[in-house]
This record gives structure tokens, C-alpha cells and sequence, in this order.
């Protein structure tokens, strides 16, 4: 059963000229991690807020086709009663601070308090949330002194202390150091194997590609491919960005200078095996 | 101490100041919270802010009542000291009531810290909303001293001169404080959708962590500061 | 002798007393040279580019660009010999319209309005923004509004240019873009110090990269050497750059250029 299912669905926003978004059939399914990648301003965000129930309070836009979660459509829902399920973290870290914290265990207890649980059920539920984003040295901080990386980190620990069942990060990592995403990345898709789903909005195709079971991929607003990661290397990487080893095997896939057979690699680690494959055959 | 119960004290304190003609009993009921407030911890330092704001509305105050300044600029007769007397009397008793109001004011800050009386706010029955708009000014001030130094260096590095006269930094003073409205006022949107994303609202009950903790004195003490204040305000109705 | 674009002479700075953040740090970047900063987060490199545009006083030694003593220096003399391109690109907007945002620095230094007019529409050309002046700076997505800085650094026009994290929120086209203008302004003889933790894009450019950590400079050198410390991979598995590590798993010969390494591959498969 999808959570969230779409089907010929697509999105305009109030005074657009044409459709922000169309084209989109996709499903995520409880459990399953998606990855949305395309390039800058092709709607990717604009997604995002219309998974988290934004439109048409938070977003104003007219919406056609089906875009349901659980059946219900997602426009029209209350994004505060929605949060309970559906938890977005946006790209700028510092747009999801309450601005009524003094320090980052307030900020992130926030949610939990406002679903009314019980003080020792927050408490533990913060902790555990702060130390899987490495942030829980950050706890007496105040949030209007947090750099971007740790912003961020906090960002992401506030969504995750609300338990989701669908969590929606938008180029959440942008501003840690590749070490560091790439750590925090692997607890999220640990997490996934409870049932959360996990969907990514991504420009670096290396960082969709290592947790996403399908991709994606968005050109102006439109659905081009829902594939594998293999499946949609080549044409992404038109847009998105990728470490040298990923492009020079786009370019040599290009330039026919590749074996049929041999899947394109999906990160760096892989990249010289695959290279060895073509040699070697 | 809960941050309420200074709160409520405050409204019988302040109809009583406006009850009262004599100056003299004003002048008793003004030494009650500043010597409350001398003995607090830094008390000097809320004293010295007292002072800061008091000092000069009196002096402002004798200069156009007392109509020295009438004097001065229009040059008439010298008045009788007796009329001038009379003539600040009235001044005096508003004087003393605006001085009465903030040493409550202040005598009250002085039990609680921003982040008490916040956490006090939400765990109140006002509605989680207003409790919110009440709450978050005790943060703004800090928000907006970050973002003007953010945007003031960004400026700096571009070449703005902080050794400039001010009539030269007008301008881009103007280009200082236009970002940082915009900024502020695009974030009145992302704020209410970044309080929507926590579900801010979605429950009828809200749990408030570190709440504080009126004990039964207090809470006595909030009942007879209601008491003692429609007594009073009844005696304006009734002399 | 042609005076370096930045000197850095045993400098030192510190939040507070107890934390010292740089120690005797002592550089020296000259005219067209194109040097990486990397590090991690936290190191103090941010700040020692605040150092390096004035915006901070060191505790003491001497920074020198372009021939001034940033200590001594008025902001406006400064804003003509080094131009910041800030991580976060929103803190630098301060205008309603991108074309004012970008002639905002010309302005302040004094041109005149043909002077202004012709720098502004060259930088939004080669950002390829020339179809947003009109717009308003937040309308912009995040690649475009990073461009937006990096405009406004072009039409400073200054011989030394700091980028803290330039390439974060660029997309494939927007990133060649990029590199087609700090080939461009290398060529100039502009000097250039970046930020970045993208090892392969500091492999791409740097001449030079220097390695601050523990409050100093702890190595200096081209990328192949500087790059394989520890602190700055990500995990064994993955060697970065990632390009050199390929090459030398495939036994080719070391290279940080795409094209390059197409002419090795096409040469090793016959």
C-alpha cells in the first residue's frame, strides 16, 4: 500500500505562467528511500513543500491530477496535523528555527510538546534524536548563534524527534562536510528499516544515488525518468553534480568508449571496479 | 519564584498608586519597591536603569509645568512661587505614579529571567497562540542583533566605511536597515510554517517542558493581588 | 618585485582570552595564483578570511593586501584591493533589484554611472543573469542567488578574491559556468584563495593548497600532496579526488583534467 501515490499529478503557482511542476506518477512506499534530483529551479523544493501538506495555505498554487497520502489528497490538508506524519527539512537551515527557543533541546522539544506526549517520553525522545544527528553538544546553544552545519544538523534532529513516517529532506546536507553527510546519511537509511520512508531532494548525484533505491530525475518541472540510479546516470548527471570518477565514466559512456553490460558506477569507491569491468570485460 | 506571581502583584501595586492624591503616600508606596529592588542581586544595575528613565521626565516635566520654560521662551512675568507650587502639584502626583509603576515593573523582572517567564507563557491557558506572539519578542532582539551584524559585515567587505560621517552613511545605513525589514518581514511566513511543521496548534493540550511551578504561596499571594485589586478599583466607584 | 596580493606575517587571533582559534600563521599569495584553504569545520578558516578583507583586527602580526596593512586600512581602500564572497550567499544581499545589488559596490567606491552601468552588465553577462536585472534578489533560486555574489565580486573588480564555499549551491551548468570564470580571471592575474571541501574541485583549480589545522598552517603544498591527509577524507574506502585516485587504480597516469584522462582511457582500451 503507497503512501503517498501520484499520478499525472502537477502543480502551478499563483501568478506562474505555466505549470511549476506536471508530469509526476510516482509512489513511495512505507520503508522505501526515493531520491528527487534535478537541477537548480527545476521545482524540486517546490515538491517537497507539496509533499508537506503546504499547498494551499503555506503555498498558494492550483494543483491537478492525484497527489494522495493515504488516499487523501495532499492539498487542502493542515500541515500542522499532517507534521505528525510528514516531517520536511528545508535547504536553508535556519527556516525551520521556532524563533521561541533560548537554547537547541528546547527548540528541538518543541514538536514533541506541542503533541501534548509526556515530559519523561520528550526528553528521551530528544536525546536520542539530537544524538543521531551528532548534535547533542549542541544542546545548551542558542539557535541564533548556530552556524550553517550545525543549524542543519539541528534542523534535521527536530523533524526526526516527531517521529515521521515520511521524512522529506530538501538538500539537507549542503552545508556538512562530505564526511559528515555521507555518517549522517547512513543512520537516516538505518532508520528506514523501522518503516520511515525517505525521500531526498538532491543536486549531488553521488549522495542520491548511495541511499536511493530509484531516482527521480526532474527537468523544468517535469517528470523525465522514475528509474534506478544505473538507469538514470547518464542523463543526470547533465544536470546534477557528481565527482570527477562518476563524470569521466559519464564521458566515456558518451564518447562510446564503454563495454554494453557494464553498469555505470554509482560513487567513487565503486568507480574503479567498473572501469576495470570495461577493460577486462 | 513563578514569573506570574510578581506579575500579579504588580496590578494591585499600580491601581493603588493611581488611588492615592497625597504625595506623600505616594512617596511611601515608591521607597516599598526600591528598596526591594536595592536589595535584590543587581539591583544597582536596574536602579541605575530606573534612574535613566525617570530622572529626565522629571526634569522635563519641571521645565514646561513649572513653566520655567514658558518664561524663558515668551518672556512674561516671573510667577508667584506659591501659583507655581500649585501648578506642580498635579505633576508631582503623576511623576511619582509613573515612578511607582516601574519599580514594580522592574522589581518584577528581577525574579524572573526571558526564558522563565516563556516557558510561564506557554504552560498558562492562554491560547498556544498568544502565548507565542507574547513569547517571542523576549527572542527578537538577539535575532535581529545577528542578522545586523551579518548583514553590516557583508557590507563592510563591500566597502562601507563604519568611520563614516553620518551623513555619509545615510545612505547606505538606508541599505542596512532595508534588508534587514525585508528579511524580517519574509520571515513572518516562514515562521508560521516552520511553527506549522511542529504541529504548533494541531492539540488541544500542550505539554511544556521545565514548566514553573507556582507553590501554595504563591498561588495564595496571586488571590490576594486579585482580591486587593477589585477592592481597589471598587473604591473608585464607590469613594 | 611585485608585492603579493596577501601576506599573512606570523598572525595571530582569539574569540577570548582562553580559546586561541590561529596561532603564528604566516602566508603569502601572489598575483595569479589560484590557492585552496581546506580544513575542518570549525578550523578557523572562515575567520582567517574576515582576517584577510579587514573585517577582523589580528591580536597581533601584520596582514597585508595589496600593499595596505588591513589594520591600519579604511573599509572603501580595502573593498578595491579584495573582494569576499560570503558561505552564506543571502547574508550579502541588500538590495531590492539585482542590478543595484551588483552596482552596489561600484557605487560606494565612487564611478560614475556609465562607468557603473558598463561593470554591472559585463558581470551579469558572464553569470549569465543578464535576463534576471529586474528581478528581486529572493526570487533568485539558491545556484542563481550564489551567482548574484559572485556578480557583485566581479563588478568590485579587485585584484584579490576570497570564495568561502563558492561551489555549494551550483547545479552541473551553473558549476561550468563558474569554473569558465576563475579560468578567465586567473588569466587576468587575479590572485584567488577558496574555500571549498570539494576535493575534486580543489584538485580541478588549485595551484596551491594550504591545510589549516590546530590554529596553523600544517602543510602547504600542490593538491596531490596536501589532499590525502586523514582529517580531510571522508573514509578510507573513497580516496579523494577522486579522479587521481582512479587514475591510479587503473594504473593511469595522474591527472585532475576530464578531458586528459579521456585521451588515457581511449589510449588503454586501444
Amino acid at each position: 500500500m503507497a503512501l503517498i501515490r501520484c499520478e499525472h499529478a502537477s502543480l502551478t503557482r499563483n501568478g506562474a505562467l505555466h505549470a511549476t511542476l506536471s508530469g509526476l506518477s510516482f509512489d513511495i512506499t512505507a520503508g522505501e528511500t526515493l531520491a528527487v534530483v534535478g537541477g537548480s529551479g527545476t521545482g524540486k523544493t517546490t515538491l517537497a513543500c507539496w509533499l508537506a501538506g503546504w499547498v494551499p495555505h503555506a503555498m498558494q498554487a492550483t494543483v491537478s491530477g492525484v497527489a494522495c497520502i493515504d488516499d487523501t489528497p495532499l492539498a487542502g490538508q493542515s500541515v500542522a496535523r499532517l507534521a505528525e506524519r510528514v516531517q520536511l527539512v528545508q535547504a536553508s537551515p535556519y527556516a525551520g528555527l521556532t524563533g521561541c527557543a533560548f537554547n537547541v533541546a528546547a527548540e528541538v522539544a518543541f514538536g514533541p510538546e506541542n503533541l501534548g506526549l509526556p515530559e519523561a517520553e520528550i526528553r528521551t525522545r530528544v536525546a536520542a534524536a539530537l544524538e543521531l544527528c551528532e548534535a547533542s553538544d549542541l544542546s545548551a546553544r542558542r539557535p541564533a548563534s548556530l552556524s550553517g552545519g550545525e543549524a542543519q544538523r539541528v534542523a534535521i534532529a527536530a523533524a526526526l524527534v516527531m517521529q515521521p513516517q515520511l521524512l522529506l529532506l530538501d538538500e539537507a546536507f549542503s552545508r556538512l562536510a562530505p564526511a559528515a553527510a555521507g555518517r549522517l546519511l547512513a543512520r537516516l537509511s538505518a532508520l528506514t528499516r523501522n518503516g520511515m520512508a525517505l525521500v531526498l531532494f538532491e543536486k549531488q548525484f553521488d549522495l542520491a544515488a548511495r541511499a536511493a533505491s530509484r531516482i527521480l530525475l526532474l527537468e523544468d518541472g517535469q517528470q523525465q525518468l522514475l528509474d534506478t540510479p544505473a538507469a538514470v546516470f547518464d542523463r543526470a548527471l547533465d544536470h546534477v553534480r557528481a565527482c570527477d570518477a562518476l563524470r569521466a565514466a559519464q564521458r566515456a559512456r558518451r564518447a562510446g568508449l564503454w563495454r554494453d553490460g557494464v553498469l555505470p558506477p554509482l560513487d567513487a569507491a565503486t568507480a574503479p571496479a567498473r572501469f576495470l569491468d570495461v577493460l577486462h570485460g | 519564584m513563578h514569573p506570574f506571581t510578581g506579575l500579579a502583584l504588580m496590578l494591585p501595586a499600580s491601581l493603588l498608586a493611581l488611588r492615592l492624591a497625597a504625595p506623600d503616600r505616594l512617596l511611601v508606596l515608591l521607597a516599598l519597591p526600591l528598596f526591594l529592588l536595592l536589595s535584590r542581586p543587581q539591583g544597582w544595575k536596574r536602579f541605575r536603569q530606573w534612574c535613566a528613565v525617570l530622572l529626565p521626565l522629571a526634569l522635563g516635566m519641571l521645565l514646561v509645568h513649572g513653566r520655567w520654560l514658558d518664561g524663558w521662551v515668551s518672556g512674561t512675568q516671573e510667577m508667584a512661587t506659591e501659583n507655581r507650587v500649585e501648578a506642580l502639584l498635579p505633576v508631582v502626583r503623576l511623576w511619582l505614579r509613573v515612578a511607582i509603576v516601574l519599580a514594580c515593573a522592574l522589581l518584577w523582572l528581577s525574579t524572573t529571567t526571558p526564558e522563565r517567564l516563556m516557558r510561564a507563557l506557554f504552560a498558562s491557558r492562554l491560547p498556544a497562540g498568544a502565548a507565542y506572539l507574547l513569547a517571542s519578542p523576549l527572542l527578537l532582539i538577539e535575532q535581529l542583533k545577528a542578522r545586523l551584524a551579518a548583514v553590516s559585515q557583508a557590507q563592510a567587505a563591500r566597502g562601507v566605511d563604519v568611520h563614516w560621517s553620518w551623513f555619509k552613511r545615510w545612505r547606505s545605513l538606508l541599505a542596512l536597515t532595508v534588508p534587514l525589514v525585508v528579511w524580517t518581514l519574509s520571515d513572518v511566513g516562514e515562521r508560521a510554517a516552520a511553527l506549522d511543521s511542529r504541529a504548533f496548534r494541531s492539540r488541544a493540550r500542550r505539554t511544556t517542558l521545565d514548566a514553573p511551578v507556582a507553590a501554595r504561596w504563591e498561588r495564595a499571594s496571586m488571590a490576594f493581588a486579585a482580591l486587593s485589586a477589585v477592592l481597589i478599583a471598587g473604591s473608585f466607584i464607590w469613594p | 618585485m611585485a608585492e603579493a596580493a596577501l601576506s599573512f606575517a606570523s598572525v595571530s587571533f582569539a574569540w577570548d582570552a582562553v580559546h586561541p582559534l590561529l596561532e603564528g600563521i604566516s602566508l603569502a599569495i601572489e598575483p595569479n595564483e589560484c590557492v585552496a584553504l581546506v580544513g575542518r569545520n570549525g578550523a578557523g578558516k572562515s575567520t582567517l578570511f574576515k582576517l584577510a578583507c579587514g573585517l577582523l583586527k589580528p591580536a597581533c602580526g601584520r596582514i597585508g593586501v595589496g600593499g595596505l596593512d588591513t589594520a591600519k586600512a579604511r573599509a572603501p581602500q580595502l573593498a578595491r584591493q579584495v573582494a569576499l564572497m560570503f558561505q552564506e550567499a543571502e547574508r550579502q544581499i541588500c538590495q531590492d533589484r539585482v542590478a543595484t545589488e551588483v552596482g552596489f559596490a561600484p557605487r560606494l567606491a565612487g564611478f560614475d554611472a556609465g562607468e557603473i552601468s558598463r561593470r554591472v552588465t559585463h558581470a551579469l553577462e558572464v553569470t549569465g543573469l543578464s535576463d534576471r536585472g529586474g528581478s528581486h534578489p529572493l526570487d533568485l533560486n539558491a545556484g542563481e542567488r550564489r551567482m548574484l555574489t559572485l556578480a557583485s565580486l566581479i563588478a568590485q573588480d579587485t585584484a584579490l578574491i576570497l570564495l568561502d564555499e563558492p561551489t555549494r549551491d551550483f547545479d552541473a551548468p551553473q558549476l561550468e559556468c563558474f569554473e569558465a570564470w576563475m579560468s578567465a580571471a586567473r588569466r587576468d592575474g587575479r590572485a584567488i584563495l577558496f574555500i571549498s571541501h570539494d576535493l575534486d574541485f580543489v584538485a580541478r583549480h588549485a595551484s596551491r593548497v594550504l591545510h589549516l589545522s590546530g590554529g596553523s598552517i600544517v602543510a602547504n603544498g600542490t593538491a596531490d600532496e596536501v589532499l590525502r591527509h586523514p582529517d580531510l577524507q571522508e573514509t578510507v574506502a573513497m580516496a579523494a579526488p577522486t579522479l587521481p585516485a582512479l587514475c591510479r587504480a587503473l594504473d593511469l597516469p595522474i591527472c585532475t583534467d576530464l578531458d586528459a584522462f579521456e585521451q588515457f582511457w581511449r589510449k588503454c582500451l586501444g
